[in-house]
């Protein structure tokens, strides 16, 4: 039995979602960068609409006309760019050099981060094959793409692939933001839009949150549309191109985009209102302990991306096989690391991990901070559980309120265990008669040792030469 | 029996329309559906359950132009398959300077019975590697049985012949980047294949042929980056042959069904018409539900009965409703409903027990959990 199941079946009997988190697991910045989408069909590299903005009160929308005409498309992204640019490379101004605790590496440094705000994981995915699309286009020959084109290219490819981290907080996705602090009733696949989240959440008065959900995702939020949204963007497109008779200067093109900005705003600007609203709920809570600290890698990950596009170096768009092994490794140990984050920073999450059998809850009985093991002062602390554990003699645990510290299992007796303290100094112990939680799960990083032999497996050996990413942009359509 | 194609409602067999069906064939009210030649996709049009139907047509235009480049097809219904040759020179090994191609669409039109015939001839001689024999077969029709209805089945595709075997081609518009396509897109793409391919199967073993002629790596040709440039991959699909070869084993034929009458008397009674209003329709739609039963879960969301049936979950408090896992964990708990009572203590039945003792504890932990509060 898992808690979300739980919490499944009291939100459909009582007809809201379930709180499944205390607090806020992500830090959430008061005025992120929003930006919303609306494509054509499955187009899969071009936005028929973008909406974006830090102020929920004013959403700037620029349309393309006819997105798969690649220069009426890329004024538009270039609208978006105007604004993005500097909100998104402001912070690196301010860039640093330091070297790292113990005169450890030097690396980069920033003392503020951006932060993109996106309505669902589709919208994300698309700016990156936006961005991976318009990256890497020749800045010469005969149609030059700008400057500003190609560096909001980088960052897009960028936030999607950092966006894979788990914890990572430079990108919101609205949907998972809820959807990892609510339950509902809604099934794996309902749980990623993001209109039927949110209608469950808070639905009409005496609406259930089942009815409230259905209704509001009839409509979608974009970036991909249904049949009946292309249907009348359809006539719309067909005047324009028929209006600016294949002309795609902007004098001829600009008073023409109306009718479709009139079609796409109101979408736009219900993807966008969702999206603020739900990013306002979770801000309501406290944030979660080890978010801040989870800030760190986004820091150095936005620095090194930063200075390798202010350097004009360019990113493989594509692993080699020893890279996407260690790519594996380090989202998976991510992975872990929030898992055990969020467990000790809210016991609704720790209830999970009580359940599977990887902590343990209890009644401290007796404390003992004299206690020695040999001549080692190991303070000593035995919890009464009431119920059998499958930890066993000699195991590692953290305690929840001071996770860093190691515990070692010294004893287990039929409902009780007893622990002793590895870092003696650590202060404060647990108090007797207080409920205490220890957990095997820890919130340090664990390093990769990397292979260790000399002569790495073929899986583990990158290719000699690095791939040189190239533009995708077909030579024809330049 | 009334054909389907003649029936109100219903819709003539295709090949997406079975590759579809592949999804849903655990469900028996699909089943029953797919057996009496309803499209699901519309019999609830018109009604709060209808979802919009069809594809966008600038999907269904980008697909239209992908193909038209591949075929090198002038607009006038004349196809000269260069950047298709081309393709399986570079890539297969296809090395044959005066290929011949047969284009079905352009010599028959939608003559289907001629067609299916036509293809029949060409199989064989294919098969039999004849003097002379079609390289390129496009626009084959195959007749097959499935479900008790023979139909023929136009394929999207195109067969040739490589050495020792036959292979089938899929032409799909979804991009490949890097190296990757969309899952969802590629993994419908080549369960269409291997539907088709084992239709090419049934053709040669009832012509009497070897249907293990017929390769079961399917060959893939979609665009490459941004534009159209096609590209090719091949992708081997045995085991989603096997899978959808079982499946249409299992529907049954076309047989009166079960209850109030035949199963085509009771889809006609959800289709539009005859003064039927859109409440009539759903009560005739749930009552199918109600009597055959269906399988509602989390891979019904490309059905058209998918709102109705989600619906019906909820108002029987279905643990399906909200996910497998969810379904997993109940198992012995008739609904939601039950498990929210046993959560709060109630005494179960031998069957609850195991659930209700893990619904209790996680109770309890939540309830500590809430009263332990933040640190």
């Amino acid at each position: 039995m898992s808690l979300s199941t739980l919490l499944s079946v009291r939100a459909h009997e009582r007809g809201r979602a379930q709180r499944s988190a205390l607090c806020c697991h992500r830090l959430l910045r008061p005025d992120p960068f929003l930006v919303c989408l609306f494509g054509l069909g499955a187009e899969p590299f071009s936005a028929a609409a973008i909406g974006w903005g830090r102020d929920e009160r004013r959403l700037e929308v620029a349309v393309a006309g006819d997105p798969r005409e690649r220069r009426l498309l890329f004024p538009a992204l270039e609208e978006l760019a105007e604004d993005f640019l500097p909100y998104f490379e402001g912070p690196f101004e301010s860039v640093e050099e330091v070297t790292g605790p113990q005169g450890g590496n030097r690396h980069l440094e920033v003392n503020e981060l951006p932060q993109i705000l996106v309505p669902n994981r589709e919208t994300l995915l698309l700016l990156g094959l936006i961005g991976r699309r318009v990256r890497y286009l020749p800045t010469d020959g005969p149609t030059p793409a700008s400057e500003e084109l190609i560096r909001l290219g980088a960052h897009l490819d960028f936030l999607r692939r950092h966006a894979a981290l788990p914890g990572q907080q430079l990108v919101v996705i609205a949907s998972d933001l809820v959807a990892d602090h609510w339950q509902t009733s809604l099934n794996e696949w309902e749980a990623l839009s993001l209109p039927a989240l949110d209608a469950f959440v808070e639905p009409p008065a005496g609406v259930h949150g089942h009815d409230a959900s259905a209704e509001a995702d009839r409509e979608p939020l974009g970036p991909r549309p249904d049949a009946e949204q292309d249907k009348a963007a359809a006539p719309l497109i067909k005047a324009l191109n028929e209006g600016r008779a294949k002309s795609v200067e902007r004098d001829v093109v600009e008073p023409l985009l109306a009718p479709l900005e009139r079609h796409y705003r109101p979408k736009l600007e219900r993807a966008a209102e969702i999206s603020w609203r739900s990013l306002r709920r979770e801000a309501g809570y406290p944030s979660a302990r080890h978010a801040a600290r989870r800030e760190q890698e986004d820091r150095e990950a936005y620095a090194w991306h930063m200075n390798m596009v202010s350097e004009g170096l360019r990113r493989r768009s594509r692993l080699t096989q020893a890279q996407a092994i260690r790519r594996v490794g380090d989202l998976e140990r991510a992975g872990q690391r929030v898992v055990a984050q969020e467990a000790v920073d809210d016991p609704l999450r720790m209830v999970e991990v009580l359940l599977s059998e990887q902590a343990v809850l209890g009644t401290v009985t007796s404390v003992d901070p004299t206690h020695k093991v040999g001549r080692k002062s190991r303070p000593l602390v035995e919890v009464s559980l009431g119920r059998p554990t499958m930890l066993e003699q000699g195991e590692t645990v953290h305690w929840d309120r001071l996770p860093d510290k190691d515990w070692e299992v010294a004893a287990v007796h039929p409902d009780a265990i007893e622990l002793v303290l590895l870092n003696p100094r650590a202060k404060p112990l647990p108090e007797v008669d207080s409920i205490a939680c220890f957990t095997t799960l820890s919130v340090e990083d664990e390093h990769f040792l990397g292979t260790p032999s000399r002569t790495p497996p073929w899986t583990h050996v990158g290719s000699s030469e690095p791939e040189q990413p190239s533009s995708i942009e077909e030579a024809e359509a330049a | 029996m009334t054909p389907p194609a003649q029936r109100q409602g219903a819709a003539a067999p295709t090949v997406a329309r079975l590759a579809g069906f592949a999804n849903h064939g655990h469900c028996p009210t699909a089943s029953l559906a797919f057996v009496e030649g309803y499209d699901l996709d519309r019999v609830l049009q018109g009604t709060v359950y209808g979802d919009p139907f069809g594809q966008s047509q600038f999907m269904f235009e980008r697909g239209r132009m992908f193909e038209r480049l591949v075929k090198q097809d002038a607009g006038d219904g004349h196809c000269r398959y260069g950047p298709l040759l081309e393709l399986l020179r570079d890539r297969l090994g296809f090395d044959t300077p005066e290929a011949r191609i047969v284009n079905l669409r352009q010599e028959l039109g939608s003559d289907m019975e001629a067609r299916a015939r036509r293809t029949r001839l060409l199989l064989h001689e294919m098969a039999e590697g004849r003097e002379g024999f079609a390289n390129i077969i496009d626009g084959a029709v195959l007749q097959a049985t499935v479900a008790g209805h023979p139909a023929n089945y136009e394929t999207d595709g195109l067969a040739f012949r490589l050495g020792g075997s036959l292979r089938v081609i899929e032409v799909k518009s979804f991009a490949v980047v890097d190296g990757k396509a969309d899952p969802t897109a590629l993994a419908a793409a080549l369960d269409q294949g291997a539907l088709y391919i084992h239709l090419v199967q049934l053709a040669l073993e009832a012509e009497g042929l070897d249907p293990g002629l017929v390769s079961e790596d399917l060959v893939l040709i979609t665009p490459r980056n941004v534009g159209l440039s096609p590209t090719l991959h091949e992708h081997g699909v045995t085991a989603r042959i096997e899978r959808i070869r079982r499946l249409l084993e299992a529907v049954p034929n076309a047989t009166p069904g079960p209850s109030n009458g035949s199963g085509t008397a009771r889809f006609a009674a959800v289709t539009r018409g005859h003064g039927r209003n859109a409440e009539q329709r759903i009560d005739a739609a749930l009552s199918i539900c109600d009597d055959i039963g269906n399988a509602y879960g989390p891979a019904c969301q490309g059905c058209g009965l998918y709102r109705l049936c989600r619906d019906r979950a909820f108002r029987l408090g279905s643990p399906e409703l909200a996910g497998e896992r969810v379904a997993r964990e109940l198992v012995g708990v008739a609904s939601l409903d039950r498990a929210a009572e046993l959560a709060r203590g109630d005494l179960p039945t031998p069957m609850e027990a195991p659930a209700a003792a893990a619904l209790r504890r996680t109770a309890d932990l939540h309830e500590e959990a809430l009263t332990r509060g933040l640190p």
